[in-house]
């Protein structure tokens, strides 16, 4: 991503989630990425899977 | 990314019969700056026409007519063809829309060494990275017009905010937030085992049924937002239509003042000359020579009469002194008598007196033109209001023909499509409000109704499938993108208004402008719209400050920049552009070389040509010589 603005802004928004380092991280890296079109539908399926749910689905 | 235009090609369009236009030097190299100056009728309008819709697609389905109307009419051609070379990075793509004109069809035709087949493929292609990009909205923002321009601050467009939204491909964040849901169909698809029961293939069939009313409702939305782009631009035709001829209707009136100006200033010569004439008729010598000759005569012959010097009394009294009269009868004492009871009564010292001025005039009474001239000027300022007569009757023809039917019909559309355009605002107000306590609004016409429903329904299908751990990701992904997207919005639209201002103070000088917001349209900050050459500079300065920022480097192909900007504005537009923009590519008119294409005169990244036409054909003049003595020999004509 070549605008600083949104690089930053995006950053800085991702910041304030309540997540981990590593999926903040991540996630930011999916949309810089995501911008250059070098994504993959797997890329996004993993991402999901690391956020940090309450499991509640009865077995 | 950076996206070059290296040529364009024509052959057999209209009246070019075969041309090069290269923006690359002899090395290959770009040509920062390219100006473009086509005469009249050579096809401006055309070649931004090919350009937009070969790169957003709308090429692929040109119809019978617009084919029809490439073709050359003085020639007898069956093909023609039009073909643009971009270099996207290190990689050239060419682009070439040809034309069948006995059976009226295009066809499209891409070449790029990574394409399949041989490098070449009938259809659009563009590189991976940005291959979804080319829409109509996006590639109306690099291939310009100053209609385009105009609407940045048009209340009734979303052109500022649809800008940002385009240019920095914020979109992107819809494509995340749909492939979240797609994630999660496809994992509750995959758990349909776990839950077969028939209220799970209900709620499963009322999910379907509300997905593909949301997906009505947001093609609708689309659809309405082009209907809405199109009728903004019918809008846009007509407000110019009805400025044109109210123009003219304008130019007319201030002609016809003129003429009835000219008409009262000859009437009033006339009123003079018949006053002049009138003066020089109480002297009978001045209407012709023969005239002044018996005169003359006349006072000559009174010389004649001898009239005593003193009175005529004095002459009756003497004369009744007396034995014979003038008359040669005898003066009786009777006849004395009555001579000097009547002496009185005749020829007093001051009839005698008029007497000698009457004859003074008449000896000095001499023909001389001063009559014949004021009967000559009578004539002349009849003529004169005669023409002025006729001109006036034209100028009326004119005026009813300017200003009657045509701009009472342009009126009357344009009521209409405002009209449309406020219902095509409601229906989109109605279908996008996130307004949830509107009773009006229901899933079957609100979309964010709709997506709530949906995601009632998502809740009970993950409950039954036992995928609510993939439905709270889901829900948390779409809080963090929509969260993400609203933050970039805000502070992209922050620093914009900051930088736009920042180039607007050196833009527009003899007046305060700033934006103060950009709410779909730009909010000026206390001012209720700018001028025609104030809305150019504040759209350049805007558009300039976003490509600058840009992601992608992008040319900036433009009909007609200058416009109406005055020329300090031309001067500070002209310093701002190369600035800004990765490549220029300028189409002028001749009245827009003074104070803006000239400033790039000592620029050597700048590439001037000229294209005239002759009945048969068109050429091409590279270099400023000829530009610059081009515009100045036709700026009149603009």
């Amino acid at each position: 991503m070549r605008n600083k603005i949104l690089e930053h802004v995006i950053r800085e928004t991702i910041d304030t989630f309540p997540e981990s380092e590593e999926f903040k991280q991540m996630l930011e890296q999916y949309i810089q990425n995501r911008f250059k079109g070098n994504v993959s539908d797997s890329d996004f399926g993993f991402l999901l899977n690391c956020i940090n749910v309450t499991e509640d689905d009865p077995q | 990314m950076k996206m070059i235009i290296q040529e364009l090609e024509y052959q057999n369009i209209r009246r070019i019969g075969a041309l090069k236009l290269s923006f690359i030097d002899s090395k290959g190299n770009p040509i920062k700056n390219n100006f473009i100056m086509m005469a009249n009728g050579t096809g401006k309008t055309t070649t931004l026409g090919l350009i937009k819709s070969i790169f957003d697609g709308t090429a692929d389905h040109l119809k019978s007519k617009e084919i029809e109307s490439l073709k050359p009419l003085n020639k007898n051609v069956e093909r023609g063809f039009f073909s643009i070379t971009v270099k996207f990075d290190d990689t050239i793509y060419k682009y070439k829309l040809a034309f069948d004109y006995i059976n009226k069809k295009s066809t499209f035709t891409c070449t790029a060494p990574s394409l399949t087949g041989g490098g070449r493929e009938l259809s659009r292609r563009f590189p991976d990275s940005i291959k979804d990009l080319f829409t109509q909205e996006f590639v109306r923002r690099f291939v310009f017009d100053g209609e385009q321009a105009t609407k940045v601050l048009n209340n009734q467009s979303n052109e500022a905010e649809d800008a940002i939204k385009y240019l920095y491909r914020l979109d992107e964040f819809d494509k995340i937030l749909f492939d979240n849901n797609t994630i999660l169909e496809s994992i509750q698809n995959s758990e349909i085992g776990r839950g077969t029961d028939q209220s799970l293939k209900y709620t499963r069939t009322q999910k379907d049924k509300l997905k593909k009313t949301l997906n009505n409702l947001r093609s609708k939305e689309k659809q309405l937002n082009l209907n809405l782009t199109d009728l903004e631009d019918v809008q846009a035709d007509l407000d110019s239509k009805i400025g044109g001829i109210e123009k003219k209707f304008t130019d007319l009136n201030s002609e016809k003042n003129e003429i009835l100006s000219k008409i009262n200033a000859n009437k009033s010569d006339i009123d003079n000359v018949i006053r002049q004439i009138m003066n020089l008729s109480k002297k009978p010598c001045l209407i012709s020579p023969a005239i002044s000759a018996n005169m003359y005569d006349l006072g000559n012959h009174m010389t004649s009469l001898k009239l005593p010097k003193s009175s005529s009394k004095d002459f009756f009294l003497q004369l009744a002194e007396q034995e014979f009269c003038i008359c040669d009868r005898r003066i009786d004492d009777g006849a004395k008598k009555a001579i000097i009871d009547n002496a009185g009564g005749y020829l007093g010292s001051e009839q005698q007196s008029v007497l000698n001025i009457i004859k003074n005039k008449l000896m000095q009474s001499s023909f001389d033109e001063r009559l014949n001239d004021e009967f000559s000027k009578l004539k002349k300022y009849k003529t004169k209001a005669y023409k002025l007569g006729q001109e006036l009757e034209n100028i009326q023809n004119n005026l009813e023909a300017a200003g009657g039917e045509e701009i009472i019909r342009a009126k009357e559309e344009r009521i209409s499509n405002l009209e449309k355009i406020g219902e095509t605002k409601a229906t989109i107000k109605k279908l996008v409000s996130k307004d949830i306590n509107d009773e009006d609004l229901t899933p079957e016409n609100n979309i964010c109704k709709a997506q709530k429903e949906l995601e009632i329904l998502d809740g009970k299908i993950a409950s039954k499938t036992k995928t609510n751990t993939a439905l709270k990701k889901k829900q948390v992904m779409e809080k963090y993108i929509n969260c993400i997207k609203d933050a970039a919005i805000k502070r992209l639209k922050e620093t914009i208004i900051a930088k736009t201002n920042n180039k607007l103070e050196k833009v527009i000088t003899d007046d305060l402008i700033k934006i103060e917001r950009i709410e779909n349209y730009i909010v000026l900050k206390n001012k209720d719209g700018a001028s025609e050459g104030q809305t150019l500079g504040i759209a350049y300065c805007y558009l300039g400050t976003m490509f600058e920022d840009a992601e992608l480097e992008f040319p900036f192909i433009i009909d007609s920049p200058a416009g109406k900007m005055d020329y300090t504005k031309r001067r500070a537009v002209a310093d701002i552009i190369p600035t800004v923009f990765n490549q220029l590519i300028a189409f002028v008119t001749s009245t827009e070389v003074e104070g803006f294409a000239n400033r790039f005169y000592s620029d050597m990244n700048t590439k001037f040509v000229t294209i005239t036409a002759t009945k048969d054909e068109t050429l091409m003049h590279e270099g400023i010589d000829f530009f610059d003595k081009y515009q100045k020999e036709h700026r009149e004509e603009n």
